[in-house]
């Protein structure tokens, strides 16, 4: 498996951290970003596309965010994301995702949306999705 | 003798004298064609007929002829020397223009002189014809069998006889029935043997040929001749047929009306008051025994028995009623006591119709009946009545009922103490004339007549009244068809139950729902928010600690341990804002007390004096010094606290906050608006999370976000709502509805 760019935006220091932590751990060769917002989120990786740098293939977005909200980041994504080539796979991992109602959210967003993970995702569910 | 006969004509200037038959005979003159020379009959009037018919003609001629003379002479017959008396009656016939009488005109008359006997005789054979010829009775004459001798006229016709001689030689036997005909014959042969009359028999005659009935009243007599010897009967006979059948008819009509009178169960009468003021009862029933205990004849010639026995107490009054009918012909109605000898007193009612009568006395018939039950019931009922008002008056329900034509005939205290109408203006009237609402009044009208037409009750579960004062109130109605007691009319029955209290409960209840229903939205959503937050931080924890790993570098180890902190801190964090949030809840509404929001504005910027005096906070304000009401002082406190904190946090940077307050009552409630020149608020973003939990919108590092939460909890506790109004940049307004 080649090494992946994976993107977290989140507010949740605590849980950024704990993340990128699990992440390593896993898969040691993927490296890991993250944004605190949305809005700061999405500035930087236009940043990255004007400089033709080469955007993360999966984001791990929460919802619940000042500035901007996982929502609009993904409406505000899309100009960016259809630009590339690339394959970004997105998965949407928030406390606002009721367990058991995944699907629902799923319908909605299915084109751009790989996944919705109800918060709080441990070590085994990660390694399930990245894998 | 023609008057031809008798006449004459006296030329007195000629002194001759023309004539009829009769004054040649009186002169004994053969020829009679010659005048008669006055001398010549002058000298057949003796000397004091002379004198008396010189007077009667002066007489006559100095009337001027007015009246007729007459005058009577005595003459001599010269042809048979007969005795005879002459009447002269006469006139002047012309008068000489000097007013002298020239010719006198008349008649002479023999004058017919019988004896006494003779003249008897003879009218009574002349009655006695006449009296068989026009009599309207019949009258018969029978020899001693019985048949008869003569009959007259009438008696022929009766018998249907063309001639009174065709009934000669014939008895009752050939005329009437055998029946009648033997009563007769043996009556007369009676007569006949004991020379006794029979007076006045009342017959019933019935005839042999025909079925005619007849009633005569007959007189039967023996029959002498001149001789004094019994030669048979003789009678009279008057039908009676008419007067027996209208006798027949008064008797009938008499014992019909003695029945009748027997069974009426009271006292009929004619009273008579006589025009010299006696009182007689021409007429009294049995009846009279049974109510006053007297008898009819006890009060035939007085009244004073039957005012015996009046109460005395009401003898007054029964007189001068009694004076009034009389005297004014007015109908005599009364009820009065009476003492009966062994009933006691008894209760009677009199009714009587005066009627003037055309000799002036006044006649009334009447009647008395004994009506102490119908009294002694009536009193019962009376009772009864009283009774079942005061049973109805007991109910706090509304009872009333109606008559066909909406009339209130029946109403309880409660209905009267409701509609504010006394009882006797009640009764009688409709809901129209009462004045309810035209709306209201034909809605009940429609439903009682809904209930006579079914028989049918019908409930009216809510009805809506609004009193003049705008009190409301609610009632529950029950309408019964109904049969009225006396009349048996239809009618309808309303028991009305008031359920305003009910409703108000209902109401408080419903108030009470929604604040539940609200108070769980907002415990539903604070359990989400709960989870939410705690799952993140318990999450976090979870994580950090499978993160742990003895062989990590102590490095590593010290960065995750800061970590694990900060996730416990946030924890806590979240506890002790829930815990805030529970306790605004949990604080009571009873810990109402009076506020002066002015106070309570001055108490908060003191508490936030560093805060305003470090931004330089400006305040324009508009508050009333004595806007007072009843709050919980803690939610003002609260509330105040949390929007001027908010205003002065999310101020612009770069610019010196100003903050506008103002607040006043309208129509009992209380508002309040603060404004401020801060940051303002995305609304199409931000709206439905405003007043969420843990919802900050600015970034800025004091936000909490439960603050707004709180407020509009308390606000909406109290009774109160919050509005806002922003747009970023240009500043925020909450208005409030205090309560």
């Amino acid at each position: 498996m080649s090494t992946r760019s994976i993107c977290i935006i989140d507010d949740d220091k605590v849980y950024t951290f704990g993340i990128k932590k699990i992440i390593k751990n896993l898969l040691p060769g993927d490296t890991v970003t993250t944004y605190n917002n949305g809005k700061e989120a999405l500035e930087q990786l236009k940043k990255l596309q004007k400089a033709s740098e080469s955007l993360p293939d999966v984001i791990l977005l929460d919802i619940d965010m000042p500035e901007m909200n996982g929502w609009d980041f993904l409406k505000e994504f899309d100009a960016v994301r259809d630009s590339v080539e690339k394959k970004i796979e997105i998965f949407v991992i928030s406390s606002r995702i009721e367990s058991g109602k995944e699907s629902l959210y799923q319908v909605e967003w299915d084109s751009k949306v790989s996944k919705f993970v109800p918060k709080p995702v441990d070590a085994n569910r990660l390694k399930e999705l990245l894998s | 003798m023609s008057s031809r006969k008798a006449y004459w004509v006296w030329d007195i200037e000629a002194e001759t004298i023309e004539g009829g038959e009769f004054l040649y005979q009186l002169l004994g003159i053969e020829d009679r064609k010659e005048p008669i020379h006055w001398k010549l009959l002058e000298s057949e009037f003796s000397e004091q007929d002379l004198i008396s018919v010189q007077e009667v003609l002066n007489q006559h001629f100095d009337s001027k002829g007015k009246e007729t003379f007459r005058v009577e002479t005595s003459h001599l017959l010269k042809e048979s020397g007969e005795q005879i008396n002459v009447l002269w009656f006469g006139e002047v016939i012309q008068w000489s223009i000097e007013g002298k009488p020239l010719k006198i005109s008349g008649l002479a008359k023999k004058k017919v002189d019988l004896s006494a006997r003779e003249k008897l005789s003879k009218l009574e054979t002349f009655l006695f014809s006449r009296l068989m010829e026009h009599l309207n009775e019949s009258i018969f004459f029978k020899d001693l069998d019985s048949k008869f001798i003569r009959i007259n006229a009438e008696c022929a016709r009766k018998f249907g006889l063309d001639h009174p001689d065709d009934a000669i030689g014939k008895s009752d036997f050939d005329i009437f029935s055998e029946e009648h005909a033997r009563e007769a014959f043996q009556d007369e042969q009676k007569i006949i043997a004991t020379e006794e009359p029979i007076f006045q028999k009342v017959e019933k005659e019935t005839f042999s040929d025909s079925d005619e009935v007849l009633w005569a009243s007959t007189t039967k007599m023996p029959l002498y001749d001149n001789t004094g010897e019994l030669i048979g009967t003789f009678g009279i006979t008057r039908d009676i047929t008419d007067k027996k059948l209208l006798e027949d008819e008064l008797e009938y009509n008499r014992k019909m009306f003695d029945k009748l009178s027997e069974l009426a169960p009271g006292f009929l009468f004619l009273h008579k008051v006589e025009k010299d003021n006696t009182i007689r009862f021409p007429f009294a029933s049995e009846g009279i025994n049974e109510i006053f205990d007297l008898k009819p004849k006890d009060i035939k010639d007085s009244i004073k028995p039957l005012l015996r026995r009046v109460h005395k107490d009401d003898i007054k009054s029964v007189l001068s009623s009694i004076m009034e009918s009389v005297t004014f012909l007015a109908d005599w109605n009364i009820e009065y006591r009476i003492h009966h000898p062994t009933k006691g007193e008894r209760w009677v009612r009199g009714l009587a119709k005066p009627e003037e009568q055309e000799d002036k006395s006044v006649l009334s018939p009447g009647y008395i009946t004994d009506i102490t039950e119908i009294k002694e019931a009536s009193e019962r009922n009376d009772k009864l009545r009283l009774q079942f008002q005061s049973i109805l008056n007991a109910i706090p329900n509304l009872i009333f009922i109606k008559d066909l034509s909406g009339k209130y005939l029946v109403v309880n205290d409660a209905a009267c103490d409701f509609f504010g109408i006394a009882r006797e203006d009640f009764l009688g009237k409709t809901d129209e004339e009462l004045g309810v609402p035209e709306e209201n009044a034909q809605n009940f009208r429609q439903a009682d007549l809904k209930v006579i037409e079914s028989g049918e009750p019908i409930f009216i579960p809510e009805i809506k009244t609004v009193k003049e004062t705008g009190e409301e109130y609610w009632h529950q109605t029950i309408k019964l068809p109904y049969k009225q007691i006396d009349t048996d009319e239809e009618a309808v029955l309303t028991i009305v139950t008031d359920i305003t209290d009910r409703k108000q409960r209902e109401s408080e209840l419903d108030n009470s729902l929604e604040i539940i229903g609200q108070q769980n939205q907002r415990l539903t959503n604070f359990a989400h928010i709960v989870s939410h937050n705690l799952r993140n931080h318990a999450g976090n924890i979870s994580m950090l600690l499978n993160l742990h790993d003895p062989e990590e570098s102590e490095e590593e180890q010290r960065e995750i341990l800061g970590y694990l902190n900060t996730a416990a801190e946030n924890l806590n964090e979240s506890i002790a804002d829930l815990n805030e949030i529970v306790d605004q809840q949990q604080m009571s509404i009873d810990q109402f007390k009076d506020v002066n929001l002015k106070v309570y504005l001055e108490k908060i910027k003191e508490i936030l004096v560093s805060d305003i005096l470090s931004n330089n906070v400006k305040f324009e304000e508009d508050v009333p010094e004595d806007l007072v009401f009843g709050y919980n002082p803690a939610y003002l406190e609260s509330i105040l606290l949390n929007l001027i904190s908010n205003a002065i946090k999310y101020r612009k940077p770069e610019v010196a906050p100003r903050i506008k307050i103002t607040a006043h009552e309208t129509d009992g409630s209380f508002y309040l608006e603060v404004s401020d020149n801060g940051l303002g608020i995305d609304m199409q973003r931000h709206q439905e999370k405003l007043f969420g939990m843990y919802k900050t919108f600015h970034g800025n590092e004091n936000a909490k976000g439960i603050g707004l939460f709180i407020t509009k909890n308390q606000i909406e506790s109290m009774g109160g709502s919050i509005e806002v109004e922003s747009e970023p940049g240009e500043g925020t307004t909450f208005k409030i509805k205090l309560k």
